[in-house]
């Protein structure tokens, strides 16, 4: 699906990671765990093709990133950002239809089966109840499902999502994890950025942890979510202990 | 999928119909009102009979192109100001605000100063406006990226510094002068009529903006984010400052620098019907045309036979519009 080859990406003179060999294949759901700063949001924007990496080739599922054009790409992949700017009033529904503009001709307006699609994404991450309302009105939690609920109407094949989990409460962090991962097992792939680490090993089948200096591990969660490899992403001893649903990683 | 292409919403395109209507009505408003009041079946006649008649001419030499003449500067200046407000991701964006006007301006005066009027003081604003838009695209760009912070930021000192000229031209001019620098700055119909350019531009720029009316839509949300839905932003942001920069200058160099068509009508228009580009852009120019069609032929009959600048008109009915709409806006509507 994606692959990087030897990729290079910095910020600010700041090695983010050197070197990487990432593989995303479909089915996929991985992790990007790393302290403040170290960089994650940088290397999905530069994985997304926003940004030019230092060196090293992208591909996406099996053509450079760099040749293809964004429309294209976007027919692909797709992003959920850390924040989403509204300047102008907009509804919820016109909002979550603006996925569609990859798959449509320039001239084409929405179809009903385009508003379908958007209507099924709001309910998927139940705002369906807010279809009318202008963004401007929503909580921060309501915005960020309806950006998750944007990128369901995009349809990509693989998302790349930026703090997902953000603003929402417990019940939607699960959901919405639970949502993302069923969308895998049909054979999309995802790579969100997380900052709760028991929901990363819970939810995320691979993981990649940005360790500073351009340092990374990757590989599978049940291998590399030892408490001993988190520790070293965040300079915190960490301790696991037994949950209901396997590992808990606690402070101390 | 054989589902037929669904068109623009109903109540958006009963709204459009609507407003070509409006442009209609006001249009026969303008050519019925002034020294000469006529009824509107006295325009009928006048214009179906084939007689050089008093009325006639008066309508077709004098009234008619003048009414649209304001038609196409005020539908240009609307689309403008709505074209800026996503270019510059500000919805208080306006055409004049990245000094193409004040480029303009100071040229128009200093052809006045030197006694041009007519063509050669229209050459004049338009070789102003054309090096405003060159300075301001040259520094905006420097060597780093063209955010729109940064291009605002240099519109709005690079504004400062043509107010400044154009200060400086009123105070070394002699007084004779002063009342024509004035209704230009001010912004006046009053020796517009030619109408063709005008509407030409009008509907080049309008096709233009069409074209890109969904990327738009996207671009309005964040350069990011519409990269991300695969819009090419950096030609599109090109492609937007370009078009506006030049439907703005036509517009000035015909009728100096009107204010708040191009600030407010996309406003009024976004509290009507939303903020679909599709529907704003036509939307707002026949709403800005409308405007100013209505606010010339107030400007020169109020106080007739004084002529009035129209932009104290549209000033005056824009005024208390947005102020409304800003504290709706800050009452989180």
């Amino acid at each position: 699906m994606l692959e990087t080859r030897n990729l290079d990406v910095t910020i600010g003179g700041k090695a983010v990671c050197r070197g990487l060999d990432l593989a995303i294949e479909a089915g996929q759901c991985w992790a990007v765990l790393g302290r403040n700063g170290v960089g994650k949001t940088t290397l999905l924007h530069t994985l997304a093709g926003l940004r030019e990496p230092e060196c090293g080739d992208i591909r996406l599922q099996d053509k450079s990133l760099a040749r293809l054009s964004r429309r294209s790409i976007a027919r692909r992949l797709g992003v959920v950002f850390q924040d989403n700017e509204d300047p102008f009033p907009a509804s919820v529904m016109e909002t979550a239809l603006i996925g569609r503009h990859p798959h449509l001709g320039n001239w084409r307006w929405e179809r009903n089966d385009d508003k379908m699609r958007a209507m099924q994404a709001l309910k998927n991450l139940r705002l369906e109840s807010l279809a009318n309302r202008p963004v401007s009105t929503l909580s921060g939690g309501e915005r960020r499902r309806l950006a998750i609920a944007t990128l369901l109407t995009q349809d990509p094949a693989l998302g790349l999502l930026d703090e997902p989990t953000n603003h929402l409460d417990l019940n939607f962090q699960v959901s919405v994890l639970e949502l993302l991962k069923k969308l895998c097992t049909r054979g999309q792939a995802m790579l969100m950025v997380l900052h709760d680490i028991n929901l990363a090993l819970r939810f995320c089948d691979h993981l990649l942890l940005l360790l500073g200096n351009g340092r990374y591990l990757l590989g599978e969660t049940s291998s590399l979510g030892s408490a001993a490899n988190l520790s070293l992403v965040y300079q915190h001893p960490l301790t696991e202990l037994s949950g209901p649903r396997g590992p808990v990683m606690v402070p101390g | 999928m054989n589902a037929p292409s669904p068109s623009p919403e109903p109540h958006r395109a009963g709204l459009l119909a609507g407003l070509a209507l409006i442009s209609i009505v006001c249009a026969i408003f303008a050519v019925s009102v002034g020294s000469v009041n006529l009824d509107p079946v006295a325009v009928w006649s006048a214009l179906g009979g084939d007689d050089q008649t008093l009325e006639r001419r008066l309508i077709l030499e004098l009234r008619l192109p003048r009414a649209l003449c304001a038609y196409a500067v005020g539908g240009m200046l609307a689309l403008a100001g709505a074209l800026m407000q996503v270019l510059l991701r500000n919805p208080l964006g306006d055409p004049y605000v990245l000094g193409i006007s004040g480029g303009a301006a100071f040229c128009a005066l200093l052809a006045m100063l030197a006694g041009y009027t007519g063509l050669w003081l229209k050459g004049a604003a338009f070789l102003g406006a054309a090096v405003a838009i060159l300075l301001v695209f040259s520094l905006a760009r420097g060597a780093g990226a063209w955010t729109p912070t940064r291009l605002l930021l240099t519109g709005v000192v690079l504004a400062t510094g043509w107010g400044a000229l154009i200060s400086f031209v009123l105070s070394v001019s002699p007084a004779a002068r002063l009342p024509g620098m004035f209704f230009w700055l001010i912004g006046d119909l009053g020796d517009a009529v030619d109408p063709e350019v005008p509407l030409l531009v009008l509907g080049v720029g309008l096709s233009a903006a069409m074209l890109l009316a969904r990327p738009l839509n996207i671009l309005s949300r964040g350069e990011h984010q519409a990269a991300a839905l695969g819009v090419d932003v950096a030609p599109l942001r090109l492609g937007l400052f370009l078009l506006t920069s030049l439907v703005t200058a036509v517009s000035v160099t015909v009728g100096g620098s009107i204010g708040f068509v191009g600030l407010i009508v996309p406003h009024m228009f976004r509290l009507l019907a939303g903020s679909d580009h599709r529907v704003l852009l036509p939307g707002s120019a026949m709403l800005g045309g409308s405007l100013l069609v209505f606010a010339d032929t107030l400007a020169r009959t109020l106080l007739a036979p004084q002529q009035l600048p129209v932009g104290v008109l549209t000033a005056l009915l824009g005024v208390p519009v947005f102020l409304y709409l800003l504290t709706r806006r800050m009452s989180g509507i």
